[in-house]
């Protein structure tokens, strides 16, 4: 059973940091803490590790990411964001969980900008997963016309990072 | 999944591999950067404006560049590619530096020596193992260096001219042989000039051999006199007298039978 003091302490931290959803495990144990609003006290499970029958909905994400982040609750904000202009534009979809870089590196320019032409080689962004980086091509042809995640967030599989309208 | 980003087990682990023996290196060694696949590290390199001591390493390069406009063979999952990011200096030293470093890993992992063909291959039994591609920005040097690792057959045009470590008897993995280049190159890149003169004189392809040299669209042959990183190459020709040839401009045709020599492609 988890140390009621560790829990108070994250429930502490949670409320400071105005967190709405905490995912912690090591070997043996898991928490999840919850909170419907800023209000409301978190909700609290826990569960042995070996018992991973029902996991949490974050844990596909910071199983990968390194678990002490508990920042990207809303990582599934971008999809809705995509939808309602979607039509007729070609999305430009993160192949892997990782983080996402508009630019090679902090002090250069972006890859590629809103209303820059790409074609199917274009190189639009890297996603760094576990140190290694992958450049990601547009592969399709057309002129950015949205970038739906910001430089350095982390990305799920399939998640939309560009809108393309085709040529 | 997207075909271009399935990733590679193989280089699940170089990351934490490398940071490693950059670390025991040391100087000029500082980052590592991997990429599971990429166009050239050269122009990775470019791209990341990354500063002098990071090197770039490709877990496969699909349109490497060798020197003058040549191209260097996909290395799928069977050669290494990478750039290392210096600061820029003048003169020839960097080339020999780079020479001497590539076949001093390429003789670890032979257990023989081998020969350097000035500037920038490494031939075994006049086949290239390796090539070495060095391009200069306003600040920076780009040694990019491409080793035949773990090949087995060759594109027809290539069959003659190049060879692996695979294909000399040596079965080994690619991060073991870039492990290697580091350590070799830590240590080459810093050999003051005499010891890298005498370093580079033991594996000397050239010297006493009659050849062919392109440079800046004429072709000169003659006799090579010496070729040192003071003073690059000298050529002695009947038609020009001693001619200078620097190292960064300059392409060896070894005559007799071989057209050009820039193998993998060309």
């Amino acid at each position: 059973m988890i140390d009621i003091r560790k829990l108070k302490e994250l429930v502490r931290l949670m409320v400071s940091n105005d967190l709405t959803e905490l995912d912690l495990r090591d070997n043996e144990e898991q928490v999840t803490l919850r909170r419907s609003s800023v209000n409301a006290m978190p909700q609290v499970t826990t569960m042995p590790v070996a018992a991973q029958a029902a996991p949490a909905p974050a844990a596909a994400s910071s199983n990968n990411n390194n678990a002490a982040s508990p920042a990207p609750a809303e990582t599934k904000a971008a999809d809705g964001d995509a939808a309602p202009s979607d039509t007729g534009l070609h999305r430009i979809e993160s192949p892997m969980v990782g983080t996402f870089y508009t630019a090679p590196n902090p002090d250069a320019e972006p890859f590629v900008k809103v209303g820059q032409q790409v074609d199917s080689e274009t190189v639009v962004c890297v996603i760094e997963a576990m140190k290694i980086f992958n450049e990601i091509k547009a592969e399709c042809s057309g002129t950015i016309e949205k970038v739906l995640v910001k430089n350095a967030e982390s990305v799920e599989f399939g998640q939309p990072l560009f809108l393309v309208k085709p040529d | 999944m997207k075909e271009s980003v399935i990733r590679n087990p193989e280089i699940n682990g170089w990351p934490d591999v490398l940071e490693r023996a950059v670390e025991e290196v040391g100087s000029p060694f500082r980052h590592v950067r991997v990429f599971a696949e990429t166009d050239s590290t050269q122009d990775v390199a470019r791209r990341e404006r990354a500063e002098p001591g990071t090197l770039i390493v490709a877990g496969r390069q699909t349109r490497g560049r060798g020197r003058l406009g040549s191209a260097w063979a996909d290395t799928a999952s069977d050669g290494v590619a990478m750039t290392l990011i210096l600061p820029r200096e003048p003169g020839e030293r960097l080339a020999f530096a780079a020479a001497v470093g590539v076949a001093r890993a390429a003789e670890s992992c032979l257990g023989r020596r081998i020969t350097i063909k000035w500037p920038n291959d490494i031939l075994v039994d006049r086949r290239k193992l390796a090539g070495i591609l060095i391009e200069q920005t306003d600040t920076r040097a780009l040694l990019g260096i491409g080793f035949n690792v773990a090949q087995t057959a060759w594109p027809d045009d290539l069959t003659d001219k190049a060879v692996s470590l695979t294909q000399l008897g040596v079965p080994i993995l690619r991060i073991e042989v870039m492990c290697e280049l580091i350590r070799a190159l830590g240590d080459s890149l810093a050999l003051d000039t005499e010891a890298l003169m005498q370093d580079y004189a033991e594996r000397d392809g050239l010297t006493g051999r009659t050849i062919r040299v392109q440079h800046e669209g004429r072709t000169y042959e003659g006799r090579v006199a010496t070729v040192n990183p003071r003073d690059g190459l000298l050529l002695e020709t009947e038609r020009d007298g001693t001619v200078h040839l620097p190292a960064m401009t300059s392409r060896t045709d070894l005559g007799s039978g071989v057209v050009r020599n820039s193998a993998p492609v060309d």
